[in-house]
């Protein structure tokens, strides 16, 4: 029996042996090869949902607050800056952006702070007040030269898929849907390449526009390079093809261009 | 005689031992991090290591940060002499559906040391059916595909890119 158990055990060592050498083997490529894989990270800034809140752009705000002051004070237009921009929130808070007329010098100003005496005091969309000496000086907003509301003007008189009214244009949800929907017909009205700085992506050039797509219809022309959507800056084909993925989600609908070297905003209802 | 028969054994019993203690998921992790390289990210998936294979459930395919398909289970096997890869069920993401139909039910490469210039591809889905052969010697892949009626009414633009002949679409790509 015990010559037997012996005869086992000394045929199993090569074997064991064997094993021992593909386990140490097996190890030393484990101690070599990476421990984790790759996971998919989303990215935290590219997913802020745009909201665009009432009262923000409200004409009825605006109109009353300052018919309210009309009574009061009278207002003096202040010539002796530009206002290049306004951030307002619907209770006349907010910052701007004003320039010297010589336009060498920039300032930014948050509500009741002072310039030269002026107290920056209320904010609407299109105009801001300040005081000083009990008086009450209005400076109102240069409107760029190429922002073209006319494209979509025209539009509405021809179609109702794009209806301009006021200040806002809405843009039909079904219209829209149509081309979200097939990709294809994306493709078949608009051209785009990314532009790239420094390796990396820095907004997509539009090299092409069907004149009778909705693109074109949003005032979207050859050579515009788009920068950002909805607030989400497109660095990635990710960033495009989110907001293309979330498009049936959104309300409204904010485009950054860069056109003829200027930022402009395009800006849609989506009804 | 009994010598070759023994050397036989151990080599057997060695690939057998190599195979099982293999390390299986550090292999996957490394090839993960060379698809990351190109823009191409496994993510979300359940792995599942056993005796000779590696399952991979549910994952999420993303190139370039874009989702573009789900993936419901992959299946690795390698026995040294024969290795086989299985992606079954597909899912494209809407937006590429315009591609190719969704779902595609089963991919499947396959390579043997009988034949070891090639190795073998097989799917089917929606789209038909299509067999294809990897010429690894010459960087060469070609595909034979067997379009079903709905790819040929919708997808015509895809199929437009391959040559017909004898009724099957045919497709060579140099790698």
């Amino acid at each position: 029996m015990n010559t037997d158990i012996n005869k086992i055990i000394q045929k199993s060592i090569p074997y064991a042996f064997i094993i021992l050498i593909a386990y140490i083997l097996a190890t030393a490529l484990f101690s070599y090869l990476p421990k984790s894989g790759v996971d998919f990270i989303e990215k935290s800034s590219s997913s802020l949902e745009y909201r665009k809140y009432d009262g923000f752009y409200s004409q009825k705000i605006n109109t009353q607050s300052s018919k309210k002051q009309q009574v009061v004070k009278k207002q003096v237009r202040l010539n002796t800056y530009n206002l290049k921009a306004i951030y307002s929130t619907n209770k006349n808070a907010g910052w701007i952006i004003v320039e010297n007329r010589a336009g060498n010098k920039s300032y930014i100003l948050s509500q009741y702070e002072e310039l030269d005496g002026y107290i920056l005091t209320k904010l609407f969309k299109n105009h801001v007040i300040f005081e000083k000496a009990a008086k009450e000086f209005r400076l109102d907003i240069k409107k760029s030269k190429n922002i073209k509301y006319e494209v979509s003007q025209k539009v509405n008189n021809i179609n109702e898929n794009i209806v301009v009214s006021n200040d806002s244009v809405k843009v039909n949800r079904n219209y829209l849907n149509s081309y979200v929907q097939d990709i294809d017909k994306v493709w078949q009205n608009i051209a785009i390449s990314e532009i790239r700085k420094d390796g990396y992506i820095d907004g997509f050039k539009v090299n092409r526009v069907s004149k009778s797509s909705v693109f074109s219809k949003l005032g979207l022309k050859k050579g515009d390079v788009i920068k950002s959507i909805n607030n989400n800056v497109l660095s990635s084909y990710a960033d495009a093809f989110k907001v293309y993925n979330n498009i049936n989600n959104t309300k409204y609908l904010n485009i950054e261009i860069l056109r003829n070297n200027e930022t402009m905003e395009l800006n849609y209802e989506i009804d | 005689m009994k010598f070759i028969f023994k050397l036989f054994t151990y080599l057997f019993v060695f690939i057998l031992a190599l195979l099982v203690f293999f390390p299986k998921q550090s292999v996957y992790n490394l090839i993960e991090q060379e698809l990351a390289k190109n823009k191409v990210i496994i993510s979300g998936e359940k792995r599942d290591e056993k005796l000779f294979a590696l399952d991979i459930k549910d994952s999420d395919i993303y190139y370039e940060g874009i989702n573009v398909a789900n993936v419901n289970k992959t299946s690795f096997e390698s026995y040294l002499v024969y290795t086989k890869l299985e992606i079954k069920d597909i899912r494209l993401l809407d937006s590429f559906k315009s591609m190719v139909p969704s779902p595609i039910s089963n991919i499947k490469v396959e390579y043997s040391i009988l034949d070891i210039k090639n190795a073998k591809i097989k799917a089917n889905g929606l789209f038909g059916k299509l067999n294809g052969n990897i010429d690894i010697l010459n960087r060469v892949i070609t595909l034979e595909l067997e379009a079903s009626s709905k790819m040929k009414s919708s997808y015509s633009k895809i199929l437009r890119q391959m040559r017909l002949k004898e009724g099957k679409y045919l497709y060579e790509y140099r790698y």
